[in-house]
């Protein structure tokens, strides 16, 4: 495997039918997700908005395979959840998808390049083929420089945009952006955008971005509302 | 994940929390360092025992020693040498006259002079010069090497065909001695200085050694009797009488017999039935058969006395190992601990993980290898602390270990304590990777989402 940001994606779409997501607290029963059903092609940028407790987080952890369903059946790209077992959905994880978190989630006392390198460490990807990556991963958020630099020494973007590095490390299909801008000040977060959407662009890379704001939702060409669990589609276009 | 990958991240894990590291580990050196110093001296003692009685024969040997008055005669040697798997016999002769030896302006005492049959019944371990033969009669002596360093400032081999000088006591009527030094009312003399050629010297302790013919030479007395007057003695075969003087010569060794006798048999399987016959056939006891007091002698078998003392010595390193085990075991609940409190510390971090790609093996090995380098790191640190000091102290007092008649130097206690057990390590490392069981499957166990909200 070479390091290469053209490399061949193989389709992931997205399908989910009927899935919920109850949690129980005592009695009560949450429906985090209701019968929800949705189909996102590979390359397709959606944002997905609602107000806080909607489901939105919980939506994108099911489609990331972290979150399991109580109902519902999801399959991307030709793996159905409910078949697969712990390896297979970690290989999802660690392949398909890249996370991308509002507190960004980094190895503190590591350095940008660590922090870059362990998605591909975790693969298993040899040493020279994942140091190459993660620089080229680097060089695309514009962060070459601060490679050897302590990620706790950076500014909230720059920290973001390491983040999304590490998302892209994997030559993912699909990135997921859970409220990516919800720590950072409007010029960051624009610039976060940017970056994000760049690879949507120009990677065929499918986004998912979960976002309050509606200026941000409303660069999607694809527009998911969540209320109560359940998504409308309110794609203008 | 690569095995090499999850050692490097288990190390930088590790070094992230040092404080937390090193006491974890210092309890884990503790207990190796114990557990090590035991095995180390335990299997050097061993060896360097059992070498020992192999080198001297004793492990072949079988002593004999009276048990009274009477004593062991040219017959029953004669007898005991034809006996079945029987090497060689070698009698005893106890040369008690001698106090002191010199060597120029130097002088030793407290040392035992003994004579023997130079035909191998006792093996000597020769540190300069050569062995006493059978051709040695007269008065050569093979000197051991702590009298000979202190006649020679440390440098035995200068005394390899050296006169030195036997110092008799006062009860010494033998051969040598003058009629007008003696006091013969008491029956005591002056003392003499009776000149003997060192050989050789050997690995032994407090000894010097005379061909048997020279001891039994020696062992002839002769006791003055002041009479009136001669007329009328009639001259006996040790008794002459001359000038108002009856002079009795009396020699133990060949009126009455040996006091020790030496067997050598001719490999350790004879020695049971050579056993048997002793006790059969010469009213001999068993020192060790503690039922009876019967017999004019008894007979100590080599092999008991070297299973005597390594049986004593398992104990008392039993009973070290055992506060080193301990230590061990303490310092697996230190381990256990440690890593449940590194699970709970990166809780969020185990999500991260598993949110992007990491298996739930995947965790549980990063913590399973994280324990176990803790074990394995202890251990190292306790063998090389152990090296240290055993090679330390094993310098300093190696030529003390040597003249105590079990010699023990630093190739030894590396060859066959340390190497050995350095096995340690190994023990260790399993301990840590047993005490990383449990916090691993806890952390594999938890939930990625949670993890993720974990503050
Ligand atoms: N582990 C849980 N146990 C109980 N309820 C939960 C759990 N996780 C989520 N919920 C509930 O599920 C619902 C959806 O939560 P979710 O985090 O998906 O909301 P969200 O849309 O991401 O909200 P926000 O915009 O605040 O991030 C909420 O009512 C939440 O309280
Ligand atoms: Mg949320």
């Amino acid at each position: 495997m070479s390091a290469t940001l053209t490399q061949d994606l193989v389709a992931a779409d997205i399908s989910l039918s009927g899935v919920s997501r109850i949690y129980e607290l005592g009695d009560e029963k949450i429906h985090a997700l209701r019968d929800l059903t949705l189909d996102i092609r590979q390359g397709e940028f959606v944002a997905i908005k609602g107000p806080s407790g909607s489901g939105k987080s919980t939506l994108a952890n099911v489609i990331g395979g972290l979150d399991t369903p109580n109902e519902g059946k999801i399959v991307v790209g030709g793996l159905d959840f409910s078949k697969a077992n712990d390896k297979q959905l970690s290989r999802y994880r660690s392949k398909t998808i890249g996370f991308v978190f509002q507190s960004f989630n980094l190895q503190a006392h590591s350095t940008v390049l660590e922090n870059v390198l362990l998605p591909l460490v975790i693969a298993g990807v040899d040493r020279k083929t994942r140091m190459a990556r993660a620089k080229e991963c680097l060089e695309l958020m514009g962060l070459s420089d601060r490679a050897d630099q302590a990620t706790n020494k950076l500014s909230g973007g720059q920290r973001q945009r390491v983040s999304i590095a590490r998302a892209l490390a994997n030559w993912p299909q699909i990135i997921i952006a859970d409220e990516p801008t919800g720590n950072l000040d409007q010029a960051n977060g624009q610039n976060v955008i940017e970056h994000l959407t760049k690879l949507n662009r120009e990677l065929n890379i499918t986004l998912i971005l979960i976002t309050h704001d509606a200026d941000v939702a409303n660069k999607a060409p694809r527009i998911l509302e969540i209320v109560d669990g359940n998504v409308t589609d309110r794609t203008s276009a | 994940m690569k095995l090499r990958d999850q050692l490097v991240m288990a190390r930088r894990n590790l070094k992230r929390a040092k404080g937390r590291t090193r006491l974890t580990l210092v309890s884990i050196v503790i207990g190796s360092f114990a557990v090590i110093c035991v095995l180390t001296i335990t299997f050097t003692a061993n060896k360097a025992m059992s070498d020992y009685f192999e080198k001297t024969g004793l492990l072949y040997s079988v002593d004999v020693s009276t048990t009274g008055s009477k004593m062991i005669d040219t017959a029953t040697i004669d007898k005991i040498k034809v006996l079945p798997g029987v090497a060689s016999v070698s009698p005893d002769v106890n040369m008690w006259f001698f106090e002191s030896v010199k060597y120029g302006d130097k002088a030793a005492n407290s040392f035992q002079s003994h004579a023997q049959s130079a035909n191998g019944t006792t093996k000597q371990i020769i540190v300069a010069g050569r062995d006493l033969t059978e051709a040695d009669t007269g008065p050569m002596v093979l000197v051991s090497k702590d009298i000979a360093n202190v006649l020679t400032n440390n440098n035995p081999s200068a005394l390899i065909n050296q006169q030195i000088l036997m110092v008799t006591n006062s009860n010494y009527l033998g051969p040598e001695q003058k009629r007008e030094n003696c006091d013969y009312q008491k029956n005591v003399c002056k003392s003499i200085e009776i000149p003997a050629t060192v050989v050789g010297v050997n690995d032994g302790q407090r000894s010097i050694l005379f061909p048997l013919q020279y001891g039994i030479d020696q062992s002839s007395m002769i006791f003055y009797n002041k009479v009136p007057d001669c007329r009328g003695f009639q001259p006996q075969n040790n008794a002459r009488c001359e000038n108002g003087y009856i002079i009795d010569t009396h020699n133990d060794v060949l009126d009455r017999g040996y006091g020790q006798l030496r067997i050598r048999a001719q490999s350790g399987d004879a020695i049971p039935s050579i056993a048997a016959a002793l006790t059969s056939q010469f009213n001999m006891r068993n020192q060790s058969d503690l039922a009876t007091t019967a017999g004019d002698f008894t007979f100590q078998i080599g092999q008991d006395i070297l299973k005597e003392a390594l049986k004593a010595f398992r104990v008392v390193s039993l009973g070290l190992l055992a506060i080193g085990g301990i230590s061990l075991l303490v310092s697996a609940i230190g381990v256990i601990n440690t890593m449940l409190m590194a699970t709970l510390e990166r809780t969020r971090e185990i999500g991260v993980m598993r949110a992007i790609g990491a298996t739930n093996r995947d965790v549980k090995r990063i913590f399973t290898v994280e324990a176990a380098l803790l074990g394995f790191m202890g251990g190292v640190w306790g063998l090389l602390f152990a090296s240290a000091i055993i090679i330390g102290l094993g310098t300093k007092f190696a030529t003390q270990l040597g003249n105590s008649g079990v010699p023990i130097d630093v190739p030894t206690l590396i060859t066959t304590g340390l190497i050995p057990s350095s096995i340690v390590i190994v023990l260790t490392t399993v301990i840590g990777i047993l005490s990383g069981v449990l916090p691993a499957r806890r952390a594999a166990r938890k939930d990625p989402v949670e993890s993720l909200r974990y503050e």
